[in-house]
Order: C-alpha cells, then structure tokens, then sequence
C-alpha cells in the first residue's frame, strides 16, 4: 500500500483531495466514536467488578437456541477486559480525529465498535460454545479493518492472509474445545479444571497441541505470525492499536483459559513447548522487527516479539504449578500479566503515533521520515515513551514485567535436575530480546522522529489534531503512570493469583518494587529523582561556567570535506540495521542483488554498482508458501472430479453417504 | 554521614576517572616504549574543552543538546548506586544489578540518539554500531549477574557484595571465576576499549565511540569524555568490588573505614584498569563482525557459570 | 591436601580443561589450537596429578607424568607436522560459522549436564558432579571432527576426544589402569601416525589439506 503510494504520485494525489473534501460525515463518525466509547467504558467497568467482586455467572437463551449464551467473570477474564476496556477509552479520540481526517470504507468503520464489543465478551464466555461464537464473531470483526484499503493489491492480499491465519487458528480452536467439552458436556469453564485429568493423556495433549496452534495464531506466535506484519500496515492507526494492544492478548488469555487451566496440570513438556514457543518468537520477532524499515511492520514485529515474552512467562507459571511451586508460579504469572497490560498501553501509544503520521504524512516508511521532532512534538514525546518502554528499559512500562520476569528466572530453585537449564536459556532468550528491543526502538525513534525529513512530504507535515493527541497524551501518562507506581494494578495481580493459585504471589508492586522473600527491589522514582538532582547540578554549572566561554556559533557539520550535507546522506532504517542483518544472516536470510555494469568486459572498471537489500520473512517463504503450493497441488488433484458430470456427483454423493452410514454403524 | 560518604564517592569517581584513564595511556605508553603525557594532561584537556565556545552544528536539534547531558547525567546516577567505597549508602536497598545495566543503557542509547539526530553518515554509523555491540552485550552481562545472583540470593548489588565478604571462599570457586571473565570482556565491550573498539583512533571508518560524538564539541565533548572514563571507572570499581570486595567499608559511620574504602577503590581499580591497559599493548582492534564471537564467548562464560552455580555442589572448606 | 582444597582445585582444573577444548573451536590459527591441545592436555595431566597426590596413590602420578609427556608433548608435535610450514595456516572453511560454534558448543555442556544426570545422581560425590564436564568435552570433539574440514583440526579433535575420555575416566573413578591407558595411548598414537604420514603424502601430492577439494582424489 505504501510502496504504490510512494511509486504513484498521481494516485497519492488524488488520494489526498479524496481525503481533504470528502471526510466521513461528522454526525456518522461522532455516533461510531460514541457507541465505541460506550462499549469501552462499560467493559472496564464490568473488569474492575470481575476483578475485585467473587465470580459472577449468568446465562439466557437468547442467542444460541441450543445451547444458551452463558457469560460469567473472573479475574482472570477481568485482566483481559481491563486490557481491552481500558485502552478502547484511551483511544478514542484518536480514532475521532482519524476518522474525520481520512476517508476509510464504511463496512471498515461500522466494524470498530462491534470489533470492541466482541473483544469485551470473548473474555466473557463461560461455555466453550459461548466462547467459540464471540471468538469467531471477533475474528470477523475484525477483517474489516485489516480490509480499508480494498482496491489494493497488498491490502487485498493482507486481508487475505489474515483470514486465512484466523480460521486456521479458528479450525484448530474448535477441535481443541470440542475434545475439552465431549468429555465435559455443558460444564462451565471456570470449573474444567478439576474434571480434566481423568481423561487420557494423549487426548489432552492434542488438545493442548490444538489450542496452542490456534490461539498462537491469535497472538503471533512464530510460525503463526505471518499475519501481524501484512494486517497492521493496513488497518488505520486507532485499530492497529486495539488489535496490537488488546486483540493479540486474547491470544495469550485463550492459551492461559485452555491450555493451562481448563486441561488440568498437564505434562512438563508442555510448560517446556510453551517455553521454547515463546523464545523462538520472542527472537525471531524482535530480529525481524530490527531489520524492518516500515514503522508499523516493525512494531507488528515486536509485538510477536513481546507476546513471545509473555508466553516465556506464561510457560514458566504452567512449570512451576507442575513443580508444585506455587509461589514462583504466581510470580511468573505476575510477570505475563504485568508485561501484557505494559504491551497494550506501550504498543497501543505507538501505533497511535504510527496512526498520526499515517494520517498526517501518508508515509510510515522510516527511510522516508526524519525530522519528525520539530514538526510533529507531541507524537515525537509519545513515541518516546513508547520506544521507552519497548525497549524494557528502567522509567519505561514495560519494564517492571521484564524486571519480574528476569527475578523469576534467576529465582530458580536448585532442585529441579537439569530443569534448572530452562533458567540460564530463558534468561539468554530474554536478555538478547531486550538488547535487540533498545536497538530497534532506537532505530525506530532515531530514524524516524530525528535528524532531517528524508522526503518532501516528512517536511512539510504538520502535527496531528488536538482530539488526536488527546489520546496520545492519555496513553503516555498511562504509561508513565504504570512505569512509576505500578502499584496501580497490584489489586489485578493479587486478585488473579488467589484465584487461580490460591496463593498471593511475594510481589510488593507499588511505587518501590520488591520480591518480598529476596531484597531485589527497585524503585524507579527514587532512579528519577537521582537524574533530576543530576540534571540541576549540570545545568547549574554550565550557567555558572558560561560567562567565562565566547558565544555560540552555528557551524554546518563535519561531511568529509563536503560543503553542504543532503538529507540523502543520513544514515536510514536499512543502513542502521545492516550491521545486524549481516550478523544474523543465517536466520533472517535477506534477499541481496547487487548488479554491476562494467566498461569492459574485464569488469576492472566499474560504472555503477546497484545494491538491493530487503528483509524478508523467511519463515514465510519457507513454510508457509511451500505449504499452500502443497495444497494448490492437492486442490489441483481434486479438481479431476469436478468435472461438471451430474452422474458423478451424484454417484461421489452416494458414496460418501455410504462411508458415513458404514463408519457411524 | 551516609549522604556524606555518598557525596564523597561521586567525587571520588569525578575526580579519579581522567586520572585513572590517563595511566592507562601512560602504562600503554611505557610499555610501547614511549614517554607518555602526563598524568594530568586528562584534566587540562577537561578544562581547555570547557573554556571553549560551543558551535552549533546546523541542522541538529534538541536530542543533539541533551544527549551529552544525559550520558554524563546517567553516568552520576550510576556512581550513586553502586557500592564502591561503602556497602551502606543511602537508597542502596533500592537498585539492582539490572537497574544498573539500564542506566547503563540509557546512557549509550542517549549519545546514539544525538548521533542520529546530527543526521550526518557518521552519528548514524557511530549509532549503528554502538546500539549493535550494546545489543548483543546484553545477553552476556545479564547472563553474568545471574551467575553472581544464584550465590547471594538476590540480585541487589549490596547483597551480592555483602555475600562475597562474608563468604570469601566462594570466590575461589569456578563458577565465580567463569563469570568473572565474562563481565571482563564486557567491561571491555561497554567501555569501548580493545579489542572491541580503539578510543584512540583517529579514522572515522573503524570508529565506533568516536564516530557517534564527532559532532560533539567544546563543553558538551568535555561532558563525554568525563562520562566515558566515568563509566570505565565505575564499571572496573563495580567488578573489583563483585569479586575482591577487601577494603570495602562496612558501614558509613566511621571516617576511618570510609577513607579506608577510598584507599582500597583506588589501589584495586588503578591495579585492573592498568593490567588492562597492559593486555591492550598486545591486542589489535577486532573487524567489526568479529565482534559477535567475543560476545558470544563472553556469553557462553556466563551460561557455564550459570549452570555451574547449578550442578556442582557448594564446597564448603 | 584436605577435601575441601582438593574439590576446589579439581573442580578448577577440569574447568581449565574444558576452557581449552572450547578455545580449540574458537581458534582459527592451526598452531593456536595445536597449542591450545597442548594446555587441555596439561590440565588432563594436573588433572591425575591432582587425584594422585590426594590418593596417595604413586601409579597414579605415574600415569599422569605419562599423559604429559605423550599428549602434551609427543602428540601436538605430530600434529603439528601436518600443519603447512608455508601457506595456509588458518582454518577458514568452516561448516558451521565460528559464533554458532561457539554457541552450539554451549548448548553441547547444557546437553552432557542433562545427559549425565542420572549417572551423577546414583553417586552424589562432589567430584562425580563435574563428569559432565567430561562429556561435554567429548561431544565437543565429535562436533569437531564433523564440522572441520582442515585435517590437523581433524587430528586435534582426534585427540581432544582421547583426552576427553581420560577426564571422564579420572572423575569415574581413581583414574584408568595404567596398561588400559597405555594401551589406548598407543592406539591413538599409532592412528595419528598413519594419518600424519598420509596428511602429509597428500600434501605433497595436491598441495591443499582442504578436505572438500580432496574429493577429486577420491575420484
């Protein structure tokens, strides 16, 4: 979509007239947002109700005539709606300005609150076809609004591959939930727990295997995250945001709600899968996001990436229950939970900001940005915070999850045998993202908010409207807030560990931070108070030094002899990560052409040498291409038998009639 | 008196570093069979950068004006927060190790933001490089002070220090000396000394430090290169007092321990920072892509120590 | 020498050992790992020194003072015969990339650490804990000798895995028999002989030791 803007001047054009004189009718958008901002507001309501009151249940016929649609709380389902709830609010006045400011398909808008609503009950279901039913209605949702750009080629296919991974995944749910509820007729979710191990192993373990698939698909999880870098460049800012920060936990939720709790304490080996599942994601996500040059792929990437670190955590808390540990296993879940709620806040502020330049520049392609800083402010302090906190770095959000996460790896009991093993490789896993994290953020920021505009249209944007950075300014007190005093949600944590360990985890999350059987603690304001005083004493001496210096001068800059330096001489998103990209070649095989033209045929000369570079998804070629050439071939196959003959449908009607009639007897 | 000692170990640090980093150049020198500047020119070269006129260059904005503060800013924090003269100072129940290795960052991300934002090919490729080493040293450091961590129980600087010097014969363990040559070679990496990268060069292609802060210039250049040897400073204190805590003050109330302390730092940090000044003599800077493998032996150090903490049984003598 | 002292500095030592087997997949000098071959077979030699002084046990030391003089002598010499005095001295052409080597050798210790946990927990001893050490260094020469195509390296690890199963034989038990050992030196001599003398008739014949261009000579 990007690429064809950029390549098509005529096109951009006519696009932005589109954009300036035909804007969506400002009753029409003020009815979504509001209906939107209903939905969001009674969600997190009903999650700090579910969160703090005992658990709730109902059910009516209303719906599913068979089987009633029964709803229930619990803070497990309490976290997930807060997620969801509380950053839909957030959002949108953000998603007012956009919607007012560009034009977007009419099915793409009606699709955001009902894409809200659904998210809120998918946490919400108490039967497995309850859940099913808002699960689907959610994935439907939400391919409207990957789908906003119909008349493109990448758009269409975007939407294409989204589809497919969510019925994929939907397909592989469903087998898990009907091997959960055929042993189980009728039984509530909340109650699974205690009924599933009677059943025999193997069974469960396809199951687990299943819901695994199929959730991980939801949440990106490597190889099911294909999808995430094609849909969020699609889809406009405010619903990226909700499907980066909110949609893709649901991921995590189904794996916790299924594969953990409903399926009983399960085998080592699953806590170990889950484990290896979230490391391969938590690299292979932060890798691709490092190398990627498009704003919103990259953060598409490093979302697979933190949903990577969740499910590390995660799998950690599904060991520790086998081990019968149950303390370390309410940290590990502390640690998932805190990270998943920094994610929504953190990636839901960026893809805000991807939003505003979307909207304001047309561009998010980082080597074409720059100078982002002195036009566009708010969105540069935004995504600041954000980078912050992506890069799991100290006044950053997402760092008290990481923080947590690291104390219960390192936390590891001695006695486990060679399952200590799983401490120092996690550890590895967590600190090579967390490096790589700051890289990308820094390349993201860096690149793409400073230096100078590396295209016309960069220069000459302007920052977005005040509803717009409203919600920019919300998010980033938010996550401000979360960084600083992350006893804000300590009720969630104790809530949903007592429910679901039936012990409070020794965490003492407040503004200091502490393991309360070990003295590791931080404490980030006192940090921020230390940077302050230390930013007063430098300010103080260089006031008092001044006098004794000559004024300042303004030089051009250092270019090698060369008088003026072009913008073009910068260096951009690809030059930055090339050094990585070259050491990582092995798995992130980048696709390389470099072309030469000679003026002899020696080749001793050259005239010009063509370097093209670009990152690709290998996983993506490598597994799933290969797997739908299969199919196609195996579709060709059957295509044989439709060949239009009345009889022989007929007679393959009959037959299957038969097979069904023999099998079922 | 704990604030005081405080006070005083920031100073210390202030004042020790351009004089720790010139006997380095000095023992290089010798060694080369040089003469070598004095031991004071560090700090004429502070205070002629600081009677100098800034110059702007055009062009740059608001990252390129802090970033220098906030690198030497980061690294005061990192001087309050880490035991190097006293193990009680004030807030010392407050930070950890990985606290510490995110200040340290902090300060490294904010010198590659100014690169960037001078939008020249050398503050991108300075940046570029310095993000890529500081990347791949996490795994490595944090791989180290998990090996420190599974002794002590906690991840606190303080704790782990006070473990050592109650139980000094866990030193003389291998999983301690595996993990203390990792955090050597990432002191090594962090500092930006060889055979990762050379502070002295003067050609921008093989620069990696110098390329991120070629644009930086009069009092803002005096401001790096204090932090620099700051945290060169810090981060050899930091490792002399993780395994060779002797000299170290209990508490803060008494003056004699604490100067004690400041003897002891003094000596252990002059004594490291010149054996490595030494080892230089007879190392060559690395290529750039062969920087991974010495990130990743380091890493692998701190992995072996990790499960050596794990498997081997505590030798108690 | 007590207990304590003499775990610690067991434990040391065939910590050595294994640092200088995995140097020898991170050298790329032929000579370097010749001589880093020589310092794991020191630390081999220490190694039964080690459990000699502490058994008071004079075979023992004999057996040791033998290892030092074949592997740490007798045997790198050799080796180092096959290595080009002229030319190419640096093992370039490599299967796996030198950082992956390096990792995978990690991953290869958290493997034996698995791998040898039953063994260790039938007999808690403070010195069978570090058998590991010795399998890992085993796995680390079997992973040389498939990923080298230089034959000096191959002969390297050759020895390297010689040298490894003394270490196991050494935290096993009291150390090997000397006629057992003696047996098996030979052995191991024998073979490097043989493949020294066609190392260096091939060389001389194609002028390259890379075994991947050695295929036409198979032909």
């Amino acid at each position: 979509m990007i690429s064809s803007q950029i390549t098509n001047p005529k096109a951009v054009e006519s696009d932005q007239i589109k954009k300036r004189f035909d804007p969506m009718g400002r009753f029409f958008v003020i009815m979504i947002c509001t209906l939107s901002a209903l939905v969001a507001i009674s969600a997190t309501t009903i999650a700090l109700l579910a969160i703090t009151r005992p658990p709730w249940h109902g059910s009516t016929n209303l719906f599913l005539a068979i089987y009633g649609l029964k709803l229930a709380t619990d803070p497990l389902s309490g976290v997930f709606l807060l997620i969801s709830g509380s950053l839909g609010v957030m959002v949108i006045p953000h998603l007012y300005g956009y919607l007012r400011r560009n034009h977007l398909p009419t099915t793409t808008v009606i699709a955001i609150p009902i894409f809200i609503f659904t998210m809120a009950l998918v946490p919400l279901a108490n039967s497995t076809p309850t859940f099913f039913f808002f699960w689907e209605l959610m994935a439907l949702a939400s391919v409207p609004l990957v789908a906003a750009h119909p008349n493109d080629q990448s758009g269409r296919r975007a939407t294409f591959v989204y589809l497919a991974m969510t019925q994929l995944g939907a397909m592989a749910i469903l087998v898990a939930l009907a091997i959960i509820s055929a042993s189980h007729p009728g039984t509530p979710l909340a109650g699974l727990s205690a009924l599933s191990s009677r059943d025999s192993n193997t069974l469960r373990s396809l199951a687990f295997l299943l819901a695994l698939i199929g959730f991980g698909s939801k949440a990106g999880i490597v190889p099911f995250h294909i999808w995430l870098p094609k849909a969020h460049p699609q889809a406009p800012g405010p619903a990226s945001a909700l499907m980066s920060g909110a949609m893709v936990s649901l991921g995590i939720y189904g794996i916790i709600r299924f594969c953990i709790l409903s399926l009983g304490t399960g085998a080592k080996w699953w806590a170990i899968t889950l484990i290896v599942f979230g490391s391969i994601t938590a690299i292979y996500g932060i890798l691709q996001a490092s190398v990627n040059k498009d704003l919103k792929v990259l953060l598409a990437y490093s979302t697979a990436e933190n949903m990577g670190l969740a499910l590390i955590a995660i799998g950690l808390f599904q060991l520790f229950r086998i081990l019968h540990l149950p303390n370390l296993a309410a940290e590990a879940l502390g640690a998932g939970v805190l990270i998943l709620v920094a994610h929504g806040l953190f990636k839901g502020l960026a893809f805000l900001v991807a939003g505003s330049i979307q909207s304001e520049i047309g561009i998010t392609d980082l080597d074409q940005l720059g100078g982002l800083a002195k036009i566009m402010p708010v969105s540069t302090v935004g995504f600041g915070i954000a980078a912050l906190s992506a890069s799991g770095l100290p006044f950053g959000s997402a760092f008290i999850g990481e923080w947590l996460l690291l104390q219960t790896i390192i936390h590891l009991p001695r006695d486990i045998g060679s399952l200590v093993l799983i401490g120092p490789i996690a550890l590895g896993v967590v600190a090579l993202t967390a490096g790589l994290s700051v890289l990308t953020m820094v390349k993201a920021f860096g690149i793409g908010f400073l230096g100078t505009p590396r295209s016309k249209r960069a220069g000459e944007a302007h920052e977005s409207s005040t509803t717009m950075s409203t919600s920019i300014i919300a998010l980033m007190i938010a996550n401000l807030g979360l960084a600083f005093d992350p006893g804000v949600i300590n009720f969630v944590i104790l809530h949903l560990s007592e429910s679901i360990s039936g012990v409070y985890p020794r965490i003492a999350l407040g503004s200091r931070i502490s393991i309360t059987t070990t003295s590791s603690a931080i404490f980030p304001s006192i940090g921020a108070a230390l940077f302050i005083v230390g930013a007063i004493a430098i300010y103080l001496i260089r006031r008092f030094t001044a006098s004794k210096r000559p004024q300042p001068l303004d030089e051009i800059r250092w270019g090698c002899g060369a008088k003026e330096l072009t913008p073009k001489m910068q260096y951009t998103a690809t030059s930055f990560a090339e050094p990585l990209e070259r050491i990582f070649s092995d798995i992130l095989v980048p696709r390389r052409d470099i072309e030469t033209d000679a003026f002899d045929s020696l080749d001793l000369i050259v005239k010009r040498i063509d370097l093209r570079e670009s990152p690709h998804d290998a996983i993506e070629t490598a597994l799933w291409n290969r797997l739908a050439r299969a199919l196609d071939l195996v579709a060709s196959q059957f295509r044989r038998f439709h060949n239009g003959s009345l009889i022989r449908y007929l007679m393959l009607g009959g037959l299957g009639f038969a097979v069904v009639m023999v099998v079922t007897h | 008196m704990s604030y005081l000692s405080l006070i005083l170990q920031i100073t210390l640090i202030v004042v020790i570093s351009p004089l720790i980093g010139q006997l380095m150049i000095k023992i290089k020198s010798k060694a080369e069979g040089r003469r070598g500047p004095s031991l004071l020119q560090g700090v004429r070269e502070l205070g002629k950068l600081l009677k100098k006129g800034e110059i702007n260059p055009i062009g740059t904005g608001s990252a390129f004006a802090l970033a220098p503060a906030i690198y030497l800013v980061s690294t005061l924090v990192l001087s309050a927060i880490i035991p190097l003269i006293a193990l009680k100072l004030p807030g010392s129940s407050n930070y950890d190790l990985f606290w510490v290795v995110g200040i340290l960052l902090i300060g490294t991300i904010a010198l590659g933001l100014g690169g960037l934002d001078t939008a020249t090919a050398f503050g991108g490729m300075g940046a570029s490089r310095e993000l890529m080493v500081a990347a791949l040293i996490e795994p490595s450091i944090l791989m180290a002070i998990y090996a420190l961590s599974i002794r002590a129980n906690s991840s606190n600087i303080f704790k782990i220090v006070h473990a050592t010097l109650s139980n000094p014969q866990q030193i003389a363990s291998p999983q301690s000396a595996l993990a203390l040559i990792g955090l050597v070679i990432v002191v090594v990496a962090e500092a930006g000394r060889i055979p990762i990268d050379n502070p002295s060069t003067h050609l921008e292609l093989t620069m990696i430090h110098e390329a991120m802060v070629l644009e930086v210039n009069g009092p803002k250049l005096a401001m790096v290169k204090l932090a620099s040897s700051m945290r060169l400073v810090i981060l050899i204190g930091l490792v002399v007092n993780l395994f060779f805590p002797i000299g170290i003050s209990y508490s803060t109330s008494s003056v004699g321990s604490i100067i004690l302390g400041i003897v002891a730092l003094v000596i252990k940090v002059s004594l490291l920072a010149g054996l490595l000044a030494f080892v230089e003599v007879f190392l060559a800077k690395l290529r750039l892509f062969r920087v991974p493998e010495l990130l990743a032996g380091s890493f692998v150090f701190g992995f072996l120590a990790v499960t050596a903490s794990y498997f081997l049984p505590v030798i108690k003598a | 020498m007590s207990v304590g002292s003499f775990t610690s500095l067991f434990y040391f030592d065939i910590g050595a050992f294994l640092f200088f087997t995995m140097a020898i997949a991170w050298r790329k000098s032929l000579f370097g790992q010749v001589r880093l071959l020589r310092a794991n077979a020191i630390a081999l030699f220490l190694l039964g020194l080690l459990s000699g002084i502490y058994a008071k046990d004079a075979a023992l030391i004999g057996l040791s003072i033998v290892i030092l003089l074949v592997r740490a002598y007798g045997i790198p010499t050799i080796i180092a015969r096959a290595i080009p005095h002229s030319g190419d001295q640096w093992e370039s052409t490599r299967v796996v990339n030198t950082t992956a080597s390096i990792l995978i050798v990690a991953a290869i210790t958290a493997f034996a650490y698995i791998l040898t946990e039953p063994l260790v927990a039938l007999n808690p001893t403070k010195r069978i804990a570090s058998l590991p050490v010795g399998v890992s260094a085993l796995l680390i020469a079997v992973f040389l000798i498939v990923t080298r195509r230089r034959i000096a390296t191959q002969l390297i690890a050759f020895a390297l895995f010689d040298n490894a199963i003394s270490a196991c034989a050494f935290v096993l038990t009291e150390g090997v028999p000397l006629v057992v050992e003696s047996g098996a030196l030979l052995d191991v001599l024998l073979l490097i002989f043989v493949l020294v003398a066609l190392a260096s008739n091939m060389r001389s014949q194609t002028q390259s030791m890379d075994i991947a261009e050695l295929r036409e000579l198979h032909e």
